[in-house]
């Protein structure tokens, strides 16, 4: 271990940061949080079991779908639909419809709506169900808004459906989603199911293990190799995107599991995927002695809403938007002083992540004035960030090495997942 | 009694040649003619007099296959090796009309040069002649009905010939009886004969030049001198003769050769037909049909032959890398014979378009290789090869099929991320599962929906050297047609904007020659009306392709699921793409003959096509289907205002008319009429019998004088006249001749110069 606890702090580096011709990309949104989403029925809207599309001149796009009990008799659906823009928090879905018969006193339609996929543990509060009598109209022919309310928590998307009884003619032509109001973290977490921490329980010390999660480009970073160069072991998890479920499939969901392993890599993840929970954990993890490295690149420190989460607080930078640097920024020792690590190669980097050191924070690498890997300690632990990106179009006739493909670059890794034992 | 005769792909034989093709009346044996057998399930009744044979499908053999079983022979002869002309004729009758898959017809084995395919229920020879003799070829139940197959024996070559059954079920038209006596094989005085011929192309662009490519059979003792003179005839039955060329044919050979046509240069269906002459008088005619367009979307015919291209695409999936390395690369002399044998059978099935379906390492960003390494692509998990899709698209361009290429504006396979990674300024957002990813570069291959999404910024430009995506992707595009010879693009989920569309489209079609595109934009993505996009999408001959409709055929809930609902629908869809300039197509997997049919009287092109039990309807729209997809072929606003059609049971004929206008004074109203099946639902396709003694009554306008045609694909295709009978109100009829399935009225309107106003008909 001797060799790395040598490793050299504070790298000069040749301050190209964010110029002004500098562009932001404008990343993956896991994350959308729109306050008012519109599904309205038009001409290509799709025909359910008791539905038919029909023009109609006071629906909002002048398209109507129309229940007819003479042509589709009985109950069923006649329209469902998915929405995802809304984030954690209370949601209201407001359904527009008419009916041919306000005096009918039955039941003629019912509006429900639920979070799919949802992590809230009580059914009753991300799910409605209203019905609708005839007599609820209060003109026939007339176009009238039905709303439903519920909750929905970091996970899920909503789900939401109409049926009609075939009592009377129903048309529908949309609904709007309202965010009403959204859960802080303390808010949210009551409504969910969390893993009790065993009490006594500590990070296993027997082996160096890794969890690294598998974000888009992971294997640019060579943290595989950095763990094979240290003998350790290393586990990872998959990260799966998408509308109705953004997680971490294989990531230790269970304190044991958790401890098992001496450092976490999150590497280009969103903390949505590490959830709520997950992330409360890594708090307490931390605190215990674990360490916590954040990298990344389109869904890293900066786009995958890190600041926002429980570990947000005790992040040693305030994340900004990822950069790219009008020339490659490039990784230079200090002073020209000698380490262990070949320099010539001219290790750059052409994106990195703007951020402002937090106090008691601790640069690591640092392109002059602009922090590229930057360390803070918390409780026991540690939490790393990584500022750098394996973003970026090489040029053959760019001098020097994009850092990912430094031969030392595995090495320095290493170096950085076991400083903790310094 | 009638009689059915079949020279097979060519037309009735000219009565002018009669003389020369008399029969000669010899015995058998002195013609080299060997007797007949009659087949293992057939038995004799009527004291000997006739044959019977119930034609009952018995699953044997270790080849449970749906499709296919080792061929039983009601009768069949011992092969013939004399080289010459022969004709069957015999006399059979069914207890019904009904389904069935009896054919006469001659085959080669193979281990005498025949064609044989391969396919998974066993190996079946492919026939050199063939006349179909299914229960609806027989006019009347029950009556003696004569049938003759004319063949040729080629030098080398020894012909079987014999009345088969190849079907897969019981035959629905019951026993199958022949009249011994009436079994005749005879070889016809034709010294010399096309034993085989056909255009090299199905398609010509019109920048290509035509071939005729035949061989001649020598059937005498001497030999012979003759000449072939190549003739196009057109779907109007003008003919275009081109310049006879002379060839030596030695005593008892066959020799191959080849003569040029000038290719049309109209758009359109045509018959090569090669006329061999013998001192300047013709005494054999015979051809094969092609199309003439520029654009592969306009003679469109998408589906596929007996046999499908091996180890491709979907094919390969399960070979992973290194199978595919090892069954295809390193045993590639084979894979050439399979692969040419595959689009042979794609050619025999007139197809004129094959897509690719995700075929690509990357739909939008990765369109080339750099090797012939096997790679994985990048939606799908197929293993492919740059060497394997030049030799299937080398392939089908001989045959003048189009091979094109699927494709979408944003990736969906994985190597799109490595685009996002260099250039993260054209990224929006993606989904994906590095699960699935990590297998993909890992070199494993994984079922399912295993894709994953990224939605691009089509219009920032990369601050590497100021490229927009859209331009790197059309560069892609571009680059494919040159490494691959693509003939379009089709975007399938991931379309192009409405403002993007055009600026691709002219960079393809800038091409030499240029590449078509197409979008898979139906009435659920674009509306039901016309627009704007619309507009955009369609015009200038793209391709338009409607999706949802194939739920019509999978969920009993779907509101096309009735036929009537499903044509309104079909009719409307079409419409809307080819009154904006475009061709159309459906996805008709889970449709039938019907489906197809329709879809072709509407102007579309079936996405998959399925063979009618009445006729081949594909090689009848290469050769006339320029009725229904000329684009002057619109939907004719008011048919009941013109036509009336008079039948004893309703046909389906009303949404279906079109008006072909072909100049100021020349236009077509084409009648299709379809004899429904007894179901209500798509999924039904069940015959009630034939359509007989229909009328169709027509309307023209003022000063028009009307010739009335009758165009269709049962049992051959065909275009004659009809007389047109005077009715009153300026009204002209025409009597429909019967038929089971599908055919057309057309009635040819020329404004009369004559300043008559009384409606005259020819």
């Amino acid at each position: 271990m001797g060799k790395y606890s040598c490793l050299q702090v504070g790298l000069l580096l040749i301050c190209l940061f964010p110029g002004a011709d500098a562009q932001e990309p404008d990343g993956p949104a896991t994350i959308y949080n729109q306050k008012h989403e519109a599904v309205l029925v038009d001409g290509g809207s799709p025909e359910k079991d008791k539905s038919r599309l029909v023009k109609d001149a006071e629906a909002r796009t002048g398209w109507a779908l129309l229940a007819d009990p003479a042509a589709t008799p009985g109950e069923g659906y006649m329209w469902y639909e998915y929405t995802y823009m809304q984030g954690p928090g209370r949601l209201r879905g407001n359904f527009r419809l008419k009916v041919d018969d306000n005096t009918n006193p039955a039941v003629v339609a019912m509006i429900r709506g639920n979070i799919g996929n949802s992590e809230l543990k009580t059914f009753e509060d991300r799910y409605e169900k209203v019905s609708l009598k005839g007599t609820d109209f209060a003109k026939p022919n007339t176009y009238q808004e039905f709303s439903i309310e519920f909750l929905k928590g970091e996970q899920g998307f909503g789900d939401w459906g109409l049926e009609a009884t075939g009592a009377t003619k129903v048309w529908f032509d949309g609904i709007t989603v309202e965010q009403l109001s959204r859960f802080s973290t303390r808010q949210l977490l009551p409504l969910i199911e969390q893993p009790v921490r065993p009490d006594g329980l500590k990070l296993a010390t027997d082996k160096l293990r890794i969890h690294e999660t598998y974000g888009l480009f992971m294997q640019h970073w060579g943290v595989d190799k950095a763990v094979g160069t240290l003998g350790g072991e290393r586990t990872q998890s998959h990260l799966n995107v998408h509308p109705q479920s953004t997680r971490l499939d294989g990531f230790p969901t269970t304190w044991e599991a958790l401890y098992r392993h001496q450092v976490i890599v999150l590497n280009n993840v969103p903390a949505k995927a590490v959830t709520i929970v997950g992330t409360t954990m890594l708090k307490q993890y931390v605190q215990d002695g674990g360490t916590v490295v954040i990298m990344g690149d389109t869904h890293g420190i900066s786009h995958g809403g890190w600041a926002r989460s429980v570990l947000g607080a005790l992040l040693p930078v305030t994340p900004g938007a990822p950069v790219r640097a009008g020339e490659p920024i490039y990784l230079m020792p200090r002073q020209g002083k000698p380490t262990e690590f070949d320099w010539s190669q001219k290790p750059y980097t052409l994106y990195s992540h703007y951020a402002e050191v937090r106090p008691g924070a601790r640069v690591l690498l640092a392109a002059g004035t602009a922090p590229l890997i930057v360390e803070r300690r918390v409780g026991k632990g540690r939490i790393i960030v990584l500022l750098m990106s394996v973003l970026g179009e090489v040029d053959a006739d760019m001098p020097g090495t994009p850092f990912w493909q430094w031969g030392d670059w595995p090495e320095l890794i290493a170096k950085l997942l076991l400083s903790h034992n310094r | 009694m009638t009689k059915t005769t079949r020279f097979v792909r060519t037309r009735a034989i000219p009565t002018i040649l009669c003389a020369a093709l008399a029969i000669l009346t010899l015995p058998a044996a002195a013609a080299g003619v060997p007797p007949w057998k009659a087949g293992h399930g057939t038995r004799e009744v009527q004291d000997g007099a006739v044959l019977a044979n119930d034609l009952v499908y018995v699953q044997g053999n270790g080849q449970p296959g749906p499709r296919y079983y080792p061929q039983a022979a009601v009768l069949r002869w011992e092969s013939i090796s004399e080289p010459g002309r022969y004709e069957v004729t015999l006399r059979a009758r069914t207890g019904k009309h009904g389904a069935s898959t009896l054919v006469l017809q001659a085959w080669v084995d193979s281990a005498d040069g025949g064609m044989r395919y391969p396919t998974g229920y066993g190996v079946i020879p492919v026939p050199t002649a063939v006349l179909p003799m299914s229960g609806y070829m027989f006019e009347t139940p029950g009556r003696w009905q004569t049938f003759s197959l004319a063949f040729d024996v080629e030098s080398g070559k020894p012909t079987n010939v014999g009345l088969v059954y190849v079907g897969d079920k019981t035959c629905e038209a019951g026993t199958v009886e022949v009249e011994q006596s009436s079994v005749k094989l005879e070889k016809l005085d034709l010294p010399v004969s096309i034993s085989w011929v056909r255009p090299v192309k199905l398609r010509y662009k019109h920048a290509e030049s035509g071939t005729l490519e035949f061989r001649l059979t020598n059937a005498t003792d001497q030999p012979q001198t003759v000449g072939l003179r190549p003739v196009v005839i057109t779907d109007t039955d003008q003919t275009i003769p081109g310049p006879a060329q002379t060839f030596a044919v030695p005593a008892s050979a066959t020799v191959s050769g080849t003569v040029p046509f000038a290719v049309p240069a109209a758009d359109g269906g045509y018959e090569a037909v090669g006329e061999l002459t013998v001192d300047g008088k013709v005494i054999d005619r015979r051809g094969d049909v092609f199309a003439v367009a520029d654009s592969p979307f306009r003679c469109m015919i998408q589906g596929s032959g007996v046999l499908r291209i091996p180890y491709f695409l979907s094919g390969s999936h399960h070979l992973g890398l290194e199978g595919f390395k090892k069954t295809v690369l390193g045993n590639w002399d084979q894979y050439v014979k399979d692969c040419t044998l595959a689009i042979e059978s794609s050619r025999r099935a007139y197809l004129t378009y094959d897509e690719f379906f995700a075929w690509a390492r990357e739909d939008a960003t990765r369109l080339t290789e750099d090797t012939d390494e096997p790679y994985l692509s990048g939606q799908t998990f197929y293993v492919l090869s740059r060497r394997q899709i030049l030799l299937v698209n080398g392939l089908m361009k001989a045959h003048g099929i189009a091979p094109v290429a699927y494709t979408n504006a944003i990736p969906f396979g994985w190597p799109g991320f490595e685009v996002a990674r260099r250039r993260p300024e054209w990224m929006k957002k993606a989904m994906f599962n590095t699960a699935v990813m990590e297998k993909y570069f890992n070199g494993e291959t994984v079922s399912g929906n295993v894709y994953p999404a990224i939605e691009m910024h089509f219009d920032t430009p990369s601050p590497v050297d100021g490229k927009t995506y859209l331009q790197f992707h059309t560069e892609q595009l571009v680059a494919s047609v040159g490494q691959y010879g693509w003939e379009a693009y089709r975007y399938d989920a991931g379309p192009l904007s409405p403002e993007h569309f055009p600026i691709t489209k002219r960079a393809l079609a800038a091409i030499d020659p240029p590449v078509g595109i197409g979008n898979n934009l139906g009435i659920n993505c674009l509306g039901t009306q016309p627009s704007d996009d619309w507009e955009t999408y369609c015009r200038d001959d793209s391709l338009m392709m409607e999706e949802n409709l194939a739920q019509a055929f999978h969920s009993p809930t779907n509101p096309h699921r009735r036929w009537l609902d499903f044509i309104v629908y079909l009719r409307h869809s079409s419409d809307l793409a080819r009154s904006h300039g475009a061709q159309h197509t459906f996805i008709n997997n889970g449709g039938n003959w019907y489906s197809t049919a329709l879809g072709y009287v509407v102007g579309g092109h079936p996405w998959t096509f399925h063979k009618s039990p009445f006729g081949d309807c594909e090689r009848f729209m290469i050769q006339y289907g320029s009725y229904f997809w000329d684009i002057r072929t619109q939907k004719l606003a008011d048919p009941g205002g013109v036509v009336s059609v008079k039948s004893r049971r309703p046909l389906w004929w009303k949404p279906l008319v079109s008006e072909r206008v072909l100049d100021e004074t020349h236009r077509q109203v084409i009648v299709p009429l379809f004899n429904p099946p007894a179901e209500e639902e798509v999924v039904g396709v069940t015959t009630v019998g034939p359509a007989e003694g229909v009328k169709v009554m027509f309307q023209p306008r003022k000063d028009e004088q009307v010739t009335a045609w009758l165009v269709g694909p049962e049992p051959v295709s065909h275009r004659r006249q009809l007389a047109t009978e005077p009715l009153r109100d300026r009204r002209l009829g025409v009597v429909v001749p019967r038929f089971w399935g599908w055919t057309n009225i057309v009635f040819d309107c020329r404004e009369d110069q004559s300043g008559d106003s009384v409606p005259r008909t020819d």
